[in-house]
């Protein structure tokens, strides 16, 4: 009986190892390598700048979270437009792949049974490294040397960032780019409000524009509706209060970086993390905060900006237009005067200067890659495909849809990439260029790892071919400008003329985390007690509330580590530095 | 000798139902294969608590921790306070939100309008098919400082400011409680309504005979009735202990209640599964279901003992 006992044991025991055994990988770790030598093509390349193939290039892409039916069905006949223009000038057929769950659970599933796709693209950082540390995406570091001229060129010295210790490369990003002086956080405000002030110069530092708002309430202490007006509320639970001082502040990532000593300090530990919180808290004790702005909703933030209850906006810059004049000028046009506007203000702390503020960021490598994983068979040509994307003109293609008349742009015959008279029209615009590009002609529908910033002339990249009449010109979007370089749109003038932020470029301050170091746990357990916080301290019911509650946060985050995630991000940080100059 | 006959015994009398019942096991068969297939081979998946282990790398080549992840889980510095709120919430659940649904059956069984009570009951229903997500909008509609609540509180001079509800630690867990109740009143009343209705018509004949009012006939004869259906789902709750649910509190809560809001359901989703520690979450879940197993046990035996009554 006892013996029996003892084998039954033994025999659940190897069905559960072997089972598990079987649902893991089955290769070893290694580093696969692929043959080149089928993309060694003979031939000249045709007006794309595409030595096109004889055997059709398919490529299997799984794109991330996403409607596959919806895409599938292509309602709109976008998708057709790009397949066939593909098909017929390149030769080359993509399959994208999305599901409708989370990209990391799923590609954690397909990491289990093995089975993915020959590329991943909108990939986060941390997963492309699961998939190489288990050998599971290819090196592509000769693929690069011999067809990625394209992608070297563009990329510079941000290449390097993306090799490991051994130098090799096994990962691109997804959507890169300079994004050197658009859209940050502002501090924003209705204009037609402000301009009632009749005040000459608007504010430049957070008091001004605590003041500029205080008066702006006072006018105004109800809405048409009869409800309480406030300056501002949240989606986020008062985060994008303390983003936005921040910026101003000149931190990057929540960090004060000392370039001279090399030393970094997290907010909480500044005294100007403690000037933050009381500015914030000052709005607080004033009402002029929304008192629900902790369980706030977008879709209910939106509503209480249409109805002019919120009238102003510190953080995220287009809750202010989806919130305000895209909302009024479409639903309320009677109402509606281009003045009605949130004004995008960029400001400075006290004591600093608007180059220093960190309102706008500029990452170069994003946060999401692009891998092509040990399915693929054709690396070579995979790699040619991925460069001739990263051409200017295959970027722009990617990005507004191939060039013809039924398109938003077509190239001249003295080679100038002209755009159609309509979409110059901001106001029009969602109709004569987003829904075109995007719905009639497949534009943006297929960028698997392509500059998705602006595409502007420098050292690296030549857009000069771009129509003069335009700015500001990124695979998603375009600005028209007169010739003295303002926007041409009255309104967009009347929002952006006041944004004089230049972007910081934060790609070295770039860190990853393993999810299983105990580093990940602690960064996360911080971050978890600074939210909660956070919204204590603004909601002190003084000042010296306030500042009890700061003192008591910073003990209990340094308590739970803050010093060894300041020093994790420092190396990280180092780490890049050290890898950017190769 | 005593054992080994028992066994036999045992195995006899399987062999015979087999033979005797074979189109009910038949009938079965697809049951049994399905919770074999997708409830206990799945089981198999628990071994990932004691290894360090990385989708898509052989198991035998992941780390092997033993107990490392329960031991960092009760190193957390809120740890005991993520195990109260559990235990607060599930608590308040398995009370106030157990006897709720009886109550509502035993309220309902004393409408004889047959029409109202259907419409009743089929209202009381409809919240369970609402997901939290419309019931946490709804709640801050009618919590919110320009809710309904608070506007009808204002209108009747009880307070002169706005209460921002959800933002009261001390009203959370009587909200989410109330939310819960509100939610799921009607769908667990169900299987009461259908204890009552089991329970033998004339013993409250009998009981009119004997001078029972209304109030005595439920407590002599409709609790009675029903004690076994009430015992068992008493049982089968006990084993929910630690599962006090995340998406309500995750929907419903702020940063200033997350001191009462979270447990080991929102801890183990926001550090096991969103930021993919899948070893961490199913050590966590294990450890779970194995206090929630010896629990429901323990509470079989005592039933067993006290009121003998079990559910196995």
């Amino acid at each position: 009986m006892h013996k029996k006992r003892i084998t039954a044991c033994l025999l659940a025991c190897m069905m559960a190892v072997t089972s598990l055994a079987g649902c893991g990988g089955a290769k070893d770790e290694k580093q696969p390598t692929a043959d080149l030598s089928s993309a060694d093509l003979q031939g000249e390349e045709n007006e794309w700048g595409w030595v096109v193939p004889e055997e059709t290039l398919v490529i299997d892409v799984y794109g991330g979270q996403g409607d596959q039916e919806e895409l599938e069905a292509d309602e709109k006949g976008g998708k057709a437009v790009m397949d066939q223009w593909l098909l017929d000038n390149l030769n080359v057929k993509i399959n994208w792949t999305y599901y409708s769950v989370d990209m990391d659970e799923k590609l954690n599933l397909m990491l289990a049974n093995g089975d993915y796709p020959a590329v991943i693209t909108n990939i986060t950082d941390e997963m492309a490294n699961k998939f190489i540390q288990q050998g599971k995406a290819l090196d592509l570091t000769e693929a690069l040397e011999k067809y990625g001229d394209n992608i070297t060129r563009r990329y510079g010295n941000y290449l390097n960032m993306l090799k490991d210790e051994d130098g090799h490369i096994y990962k691109l990003a997804h959507l890169w780019g300079n994004n050197p002086n658009v859209a940050g956080y502002d501090f924003g405000i209705r204009y037609d409000y402000w301009k009632e002030l009749g005040e000459s110069e608007i504010y430049s530092t957070p008091e001004g524009y605590y003041e500029a708002v205080k008066k702006v309430l006072e006018n105004h202490p109800t809405n048409a509706n009869g409800q309480t007006t406030y300056g501002f509320s949240s989606v986020d639970k008062g985060q994008n209060f303390l983003k936005a001082m921040l910026g101003a502040y000149g931190f990057i990532s929540d960090y004060q970086h000392d370039e001279a000593s090399g030393e970094f300090k997290h907010w909480i530990n500044t005294d100007e993390g403690l000037e933050i919180a009381k500015f914030v808290n000052k709005l607080w004790l004033e009402n002029m905060i929304d008192p629900d702005f902790l369980s706030v909703d977008y879709e209910t933030l939106m509503t209480k900006m249409q109805n002019e209850q919120i009238l102003a906006n510190f953080g995220t810059w287009w809750y202010g237009w989806t919130g305000g004049h895209q909302f009024w000028a479409t639903q309320d046009p009677e109402n509606y005067t281009v003045e009605k506007r949130f004004a995008n203000v960029s400001v400075h702390a006290d004591g600093k200067t608007m180059d220093d503020t960190t309102l706008l960021t500029n990452n170069f490598l994003g946060s999401y890659r692009c891998i092509i994983t040990d399915k693929c068979t054709d690396l070579g040509m995979v790699m040619r495909y991925l460069n001739w994307e990263s051409s200017e003109l295959g970027n722009f293609i990617m990005g507004w849809g191939p060039p013809s008349e039924d398109n938003v742009w077509d190239i001249a015959d003295d080679g100038t990439w002209v755009l159609d008279d309509e979409i110059l029209h901001v106001d029009t615009k969602e109709t004569t260029f987003h829904a075109v590009r995007e719905e009639q002609n497949g534009g943006g529908t297929y960028m698997m790892a392509i500059n998705g910033q602006w595409m502007k002339t420098d050292d690296t990249q030549n857009f000069d071919h771009i129509d003069p009449r335009v700015d500001r010109v990124s695979v998603y979007d375009y600005w028209p400008v007169n010739e003295d370089g303002t926007f041409s749109d009255e309104g967009i003038q009347l929002s952006w003329g006041f944004y004089t932020a230049n972007a910081k470029d934060t790609s070295m301050y770039n860190v990853t985390y393993d999810p299983n170091d105990d580093i990940t746990i602690t960064n996360q357990t911080i971050k978890d007690t600074l939210e909660t916080e956070w919204a204590r301290i603004i909601t002190a019911e003084s000042e010296e509330e306030c500042e009890q509650y700061f003192m008591e946060a910073r003990e209990k985050c340094n308590s739970l580590g803050l010093e060894q995630v300041t020093e994790y991000v420092k190396s990280q940080y180092e780490a890049n530095v050290e890898k950017f100059n190769g | 000798m005593k054992n080994e006959k028992k066994t036999k015994s045992k195995k006899a009398g399987l062999m015979k139902s087999f033979r005797t019942q074979k189109q009910i096991w038949l009938i079965c068969a697809i049951a049994l294969v399905w919770v074999i297939v997708f409830c206990y081979v799945p089981m198999l998946g628990n071994v990932i608590a004691f290894f360090d282990y990385v989708p898509g790398k052989n198991i035998l080549d992941c780390e092997f921790i033993g107990l490392k992840h329960w031991k960092d889980f009760f190193a957390l510095p809120d740890m005991w306070r993520v195990f109260r709120n559990t235990l607060v919430i599930s608590g308040l659940n398995m009370t106030v939100g157990f006897v709720a649904p009886i109550i509502f059956a035993l309220l309902l069984n004393e409408i004889h309008q047959t029409v109202f009570k259907k419409v009743i009951q089929t209202i009381s229903y409809l919240p369970y098919f609402i997901s939290w997500v419309v019931v946490a909008s709804i709640l801050m509609t009618l919590l919110g400082t320009e809710g309904n609540i608070n506007g009808i509180l204002q209108s009747l001079g009880l307070i002169d400011k706005p209460i921002s509800f959800l933002n009261e630690k001390n009203m959370f867990w009587g909200i989410l409680t109330s939310a819960n109740i509100w939610k799921d009143l009607g769908w667990s009343a169900i299987i009461y309504i259908s204890a009552i209705a089991g329970v033998d018509q004339e013993l409250y004949q009998a009981g009119s005979v004997d001078g029972l009012g209304r109030f005595g006939k439920v407590w002599h004869i409709t609790l009675p009735g029903i004690a076994p259906t009430i015992i068992l789902l008493f049982i089968m709750n006990i084993g929910n202990i630690l599962n006090a649910g995340f998406e309500q509190q995750l929907l419903i809560g702020t940063p200033l209640t997350k001191e009462v809001y979270e447990n080991i359901d929102t801890y183990v989703y926001r550090y096991g599964v969103q930021i993919g520690r899948y070893s961490f979450a199913t050590a966590i879940g294990l450890m779970k279901s194995a206090i929630g197993f010896g629990l429901v046990i323990m509470a079989n035996k005592i039933s067993g003992k006290v009121a003998d009554m079990r559910l196995f």
